[in-house]
């Protein structure tokens, strides 16, 4: 997208605001048409009066008509993002960072495994696989998603379509359920051994979630029989520019805006545990 | 580019007329090498990446936001500056702001109005490095043309005023500078250092190295490679995006809004200070980060030095 000035925002309005849980709210706005994007990159929102923040776009780049974000209300920015209602104006810069690798994934099943907001991202790539137009580019789907609680999953109102679908299988969990929940209750992690009992051969698993999330279901992958390669994962870091300028975002030699967000294992390993 | 012995000597009286004479495509005549002490004259930093510098406007009028751009504020510069100090500007400040895609609009235009006259360097100072990191005193790489002061009169390759051939005699007063500088030369690190630190990255010698530091960020302020910046809104119903200069060496350089730090402590700074410049850096873009021109070992309050940081750990890992 082309604006005059590398940091300067483009002033879009909120079209749609989504209350997901009573801290998450998905926000939709009109897709600038030369806004070219990949499953897994993310953008800068600009608040005016308050910040600029990095987020991961959460719609697919199939829908031609709007960019999702759905983002958790926890700094200054997202505060007030929480504050603006439909019709108010936010900036946007982007898109950065590089996608999940499409290339590599094609023709494979792919075991998506989210924790809380870290779905967002993922549900770009799941929506993605799911359009007419690449879904038969790609294998079995399977997602299990898990938060906290009943009312700390997102993206509710969306899995009746996925849940009909009979190439997905929708399995989510809860750490800790309540009165109005009669599915799973398990910390994703250990459910996934329990759901999951295919071979992994031809199987990659993506997972984004809180970072001890991450890293036990890495380990539980890896006991599955997951090669490391066959497993990526979305990082997340302070982040100013988005460009690998600002200098804030590394993890050794690599910049989680530009040689990220989205790492294989087998990468991962390799870089110093500093993130 | 080094030295060719081809130049041209032009007396120093000369010199300084085109000097002066430059300001008719030069606004500014800057002696940056000899800034170390006096850190409000500019420096090649400063002059390319401003300390504080508004990136655009906004503001809320007749019910919407507007975003104004600004077009960065930018004068021709004629600047003369250490072999180090360019090195600083073409290996690293470049290599970030113009070559890494996309690059940075207003270093853009700032860029292109620097002219650089590098003046050679006929001594080392006592906290002087850069024949370890692979300068030299009399290269002038990246620049436009170069001055060596000399006895008899400046020295010239490059751009600049005409002068006369070398006299015999003279050339063998410069062969000897360069002789004498050879011979006071550091050995170069080795060349496996950025492989070296970065696998001892765990070690716990880290610990004895980092112990002195106060994190206070002088030597970041000062250093000529150092880039990282900060980007915060000023104002409310009006005001602009703020790029200021920011420090590796602040705790907040890294902490997320969730309140996790993956830098939160000293340690674990100093080490992404050293390694940035001696590891990162280099196995990114094969060339190290620092130009081994001493301002922070000069600038330290407590006498922290990244050479004997570099040179303790490499020791450990070889």
């Amino acid at each position: 997208m082309r604006c005059e000035g590398t940091y300067t925002p483009c002033l879009l309005p909120i079209e749609e605001i989504i209350e997901e849980t009573r801290d998450i709210k998905t926000f939709r706005i009109r897709r600038p048409e030369d806004f070219v994007y990949l499953p897994g990159q993310f953008a800068e929102i600009f608040v005016p009066g308050v910040g600029e923040a990095p987020f991961s776009i959460s719609s697919s780049p199939t829908n031609p008509t709007f960019l999702e974000f759905s983002i958790k209300r926890i700094g200054s920015v997202t505060q007030a993002l929480h504050r603006l209602n439909p019709g108010d104006t936010i900036g946007l810069r982007g898109p950065y960072g590089k996608g999940f690798p499409l290339e590599e994934l094609l023709g494979k099943n792919l075991l998506f495994v989210g924790g809380g907001i870290g779905l967002a991202p993922l549900r770009s790539l799941i929506n993605y696989v799911l359009s007419p137009e690449h879904r038969e580019s790609f294998g079995e789907v399977f997602v299990l998603y898990g938060a906290r609680t009943p009312g700390d999953l997102v993206f509710r109102w969306e899995f009746p379509s996925w849940e009909k679908r009979k190439d997905l299988t929708l399995c989510l969990t809860v750490d800790e359920g309540d009165t109005s929940w009669s599915g799973r209750v398990g910390l994703v992690p250990n459910v996934l051994q329990e759901v999951f009992t295919r071979s992994c051969a031809n199987w990659v698993g993506i997972v984004c979630g809180p970072p001890i999330m991450i890293k036990f279901t890495i380990k539980a992958l890896r006991e599955m029989g997951f090669e490391a390669r066959r497993i990526i994962t979305t990082l997340e870091m302070k982040m100013k520019c988005g460009l690998g300028k600002c200098g804030r975002c590394n993890i050794g030699p690599y910049y989680v805006c530009q040689d990220g967000p989205v790492f294989s294992y087998e990468m991962l390993v390799t870089m110093p545990e500093e993130y | 580019m080094r030295l060719s012995y081809e130049g041209r000597l032009v007396s120093y009286e000369e010199f300084l007329r085109w000097l002066q004479a430059s300001k008719a495509f030069a606004t500014e005549i800057v002696l940056s090498r000899f800034n170390i002490a006096l850190p409000s004259l500019p420096t090649p930093k400063s002059l390319l990446l401003p300390q504080r510098e508004e990136l655009y406007h906004f503001l809320w009028g007749k019910r919407e936001w507007k975003v104004i751009p600004l077009p960065p504020a930018s004068e021709k510069v004629l600047l003369l500056l250490a072999p180090c100090e360019a090195k600083a500007v073409v290996h690293v400040l470049d290599e970030v702001f113009l070559k890494n895609a996309p690059p940075d609009s207003s270093y853009v235009v700032r860029r292109e109005n620097l002219t650089l006259l590098v003046v050679g360097c006929t001594f080392f100072e006592a906290t002087c490095f850069c024949t370890r990191v692979g300068g030299h005193p009399l290269s002038w790489e990246g620049g436009n043309c170069f001055a060596l002061p000399l006895p008899f009169g400046v020295y010239l390759e490059g751009e600049g005023p005409e002068g006369r051939a070398l006299e015999p005699l003279e050339k063998e007063e410069l062969e000897k500078l360069v002789e004498r500088l050879a011979k006071e030369a550091l050995k170069p690190l080795p060349e496996k250092t950025p492989e070296y630190l970065y696998s001892a990255f765990e070690r716990e010698v880290w610990e004895e190295v980092a112990w002195g530091c106060l994190n206070c960020g002088a030597c970041t302020f000062l250093c000529p490679t150092c880039f990282c910046f900060d980007l915060a809104l000023e104002g409310k119903l009006r005001g602009a995006m703020v790029r200021t200069w920011d420090s590796c060496m602040f705790p907040k350089f890294t902490l997320h809004a969730s309140s996790h730090n993956p830098r939160a402590n000293p340690l674990q700074r100093v080490r992404q200070r050293v390694l940035h410049k001696f590891s990162y850096f280099p196995l990114r873009k094969g060339k190290f980060g620092c130009v081994g021109c001493g301002r922070c070992v000069l600038a330290c309050p407590v006498n922290w030095d990244i050479r004997e940081a570099v040179e303790r750990v490499v020791s450990c890992a070889l």
